[in-house]
């Protein structure tokens, strides 16, 4: 199947991934490739043949919902690069309008 | 005594000595320490070196054995630890940039055991980044190199951990493998490796690649000591809803009747070796088998084909999610805010991921999006049905398997080029993970390069497993 750039350059939004033009062509070749590779599992007649999602062999797995208290959550909170008291801070999600070229 | 004389020591010897007082703790670190300051340089093991925590730790430990206290399991055991299991104020990367500076504030389970028991972590080992690879070249560090020739990769993704082992860095190893991460590394080494049944030990701490298929394991010189440290890493933990409850080790063998055991040889994976040297210490292994009383059967596992590629659907798909969290935001190097949102953690992820991590979130992306999912997913996720039925009639003919580990010996560095030419690598590895059955590599007789030998067994009978490869690395002729 043949894989084009503008789908490439979709597939890199979609999974948040900003790429540079060579990268990009490098990976569209390497995607091609790989994918004529997954492609041999049209071989096979699956039609009957149900679905393996894990090997665990449990089933809905429970327990008490009770808090617990995890004793380095200001540790964690450090790790976060910017920060405002005790909150995380993260980019504006929404913009006036002459800021909206930002978003 | 010459450093030599120390680390060229199973576990299980090294625990002898320590014992009889023959040595200190804080000696044995030293010859370890010894070594890496002689061949670190050329093999590149690690990511980080913790030498003042494990001489701190190592002084500890010896007045603990002066004192007499109670000794537990790993008491004196020197571990290192593959740099994506969380080891508490010790940075973790993963190898890759977009965790450079990460500390982490907690220890994995695993890592809580091996300290509860007495063992101390000597550091973070080298990888492929986020475990994404077959060679340990692919790391944002630099590769690892290969004990047994500098011109040749370790295996990977745990090269770091199976290259310590084998060069006398450490006795006992942590390492990952979805599939076949600590396996085939440790045939490459000449070491032993075991990927545990799945939900066997707890991956708390656990830097995610593919969760329906990710396991922590041991890597070590004996099958004895792989027991060891498994019966101190395994068992139930509530932080990990994969972990299987009442899962139980023994520390010790227990007697396996050798004239009752029926040993399967997969027909498929015997046509799969390309290289003469594996096909001969494969043939010669089965040989040693028969001539020891045990029968071998020929068994088909006619879906194994399907496995490479099924496998390079089911990991990217998972691997794109697990990769998502990724941003900038709560860990990690900072995104530019500057960029405003989306743009922000889009730019950080293309500048800071590595090419097999980009090439796996837009191939993950793809095969989960609207449209090709069934195409793609679902078509791997009934693949995985049939490799795992395929085994289940395989082993009512047999009570475990033996594969060859890999297609050939350890590669040059720089070999193999594309993508896909490395994704085959794993030809005899990712049915196992699929499946998510215990499988154990341990070195063949061979006289040059390592060849690996790997024993497949049921569904949660790892200690039936390790029982059985005990005796027959016995017969190999290596030492146990």
């Amino acid at each position: 199947m043949e894989v084009a750039h503008p789908e490439v350059s979709h597939i890199a939004q979609l999974g948040n991934l900003e790429l540079a033009a060579e990268e990009r062509d490098r990976l569209a070749s390497d995607f091609r490739q790989i994918l004529e590779f997954i492609n041999e599992l049209e071989k096979l007649d699956l039609v009957e043949v149900p679905i393996t999602s894990q090997v665990t062999e449990l089933e809905n797995v429970y327990r008490p919902d009770e808090v617990v208290l995890f004793e380095h959550h200001r540790t964690l909170l450090e790790h976060a690069p910017h920060r405002h008291q005790n909150l995380i801070k993260v980019p504006g999600v929404f913009h006036s309008e002459e800021n909206d070229g930002a978003g | 005594m010459a450093p030599a004389e120390l680390t060229g020591r199973s576990f299980k010897q090294i625990r002898t000595g320590l014992d009889q007082r023959e040595f200190s703790v804080s000696e044995l670190l030293g010859a370890y320490l010894h070594n890496i300051d002689q061949r670190e340089s050329v093999v590149h093991v690690f990511l980080h070196i913790d030498r003042a925590g494990a001489e701190a730790a190592a002084k500890h430990l010896d007045q603990r054995l002066t004192l007499g206290e109670a000794r537990p399991p790993l008491l004196g055991a020197v571990v290192a630890v593959k740099d994506n299991i969380a080891v508490r104020g010790l940075p973790m990367t993963a190898a890759s940039r977009i965790l450079e500076g990460y500390l982490p504030p907690y220890d994995a389970t695993v890592v809580s055991r091996l300290r509860a028991a007495g063992a101390l972590i000597i550091g973070k080992t080298n990888l492929d980044e986020f475990a994404m690879g077959s060679s340990t070249e692919h790391s944002s560090f630099g590769p690892t190199t290969n004990p047994h020739d500098p011109r040749r990769v370790p295996g990977g993704s745990s090269g770091g951990s199976a290259a310590a082992v084998a060069a006398g860095f450490c006795n006992l190893a942590l390492g990952s493998d979805t599939g076949g991460s600590i396996r085939q590394p440790a045939a490459f080494c000449g070491v032993v490796g075991m990927r545990p049944t799945y939900g066997a030990v707890s991956r708390y701490g656990l830097i995610a690649l593919a969760s329906s298929m990710d396991v922590i394991g041991p890597l070590a010189r004996s099958v004895a000591d792989a027991r060891t440290l498994l019966s101190v890493i395994g068992g139930y933990d509530r932080a990990d809803s994969t972990s299987v409850p009442h899962f139980s080790w023994h520390r010790t063998a227990s007697s396996v009747d050798l004239t009752k055991l029926r040993i399967g040889i997969p027909t498929e994976y015997g046509e799969g070796i390309t290289d003469a040297e594996v096909k001969k210490i494969f043939n010669k292994s089965r040989a040693l088998l028969e001539r020891a009383g045990i029968t071998v059967v020929e068994v088909g596992l006619p879906t194994t084909r399907y496995a490479v590629p099924a496998y390079y659907v089911i990991t990217p798909a998972e691997a794109s999610s697990n990769l998502a969290r990724y941003d900038g935001i709560r860990f990690g190097p900072p995104g530019d805010h500057d960029f405003g949102h989306g743009r922000a953690y889009a730019r950080l992820r293309g500048q800071r991921f590595g090419p097999e991590p980009k090439r796996r979130i837009l191939l993950g992306t793809f095969t989960l999006s609207a449209g090709y999912a069934e195409r793609y997913y679902h078509t791997a996720q009934r693949v995985r049905t049939l490799l795992r039925q395929d085994f289940m009639a395989a082993f009512a003919k047999a009570d475990v398997l033996l594969t060859p580990a890999t297609p050939t010996t350890a590669f040059l560095l720089g070999s193999i080029q594309d993508p896909v030419s490395m994704y085959r690598q794993d030809a005899f590895m990712v049915a196992v993970s699929l499946a998510g059955l215990p499988a154990v590599t341990v070195p063949g007789p061979a006289a040059g390069l390592p060849v690996g030998l790997q024993f497949i067994g049921q569904h949660k009978h790892d200690n039936h497993l390790l029982d059985v490869v005990q005796r027959c690395r016995v017969i190999f002729g290596g030492g146990e």
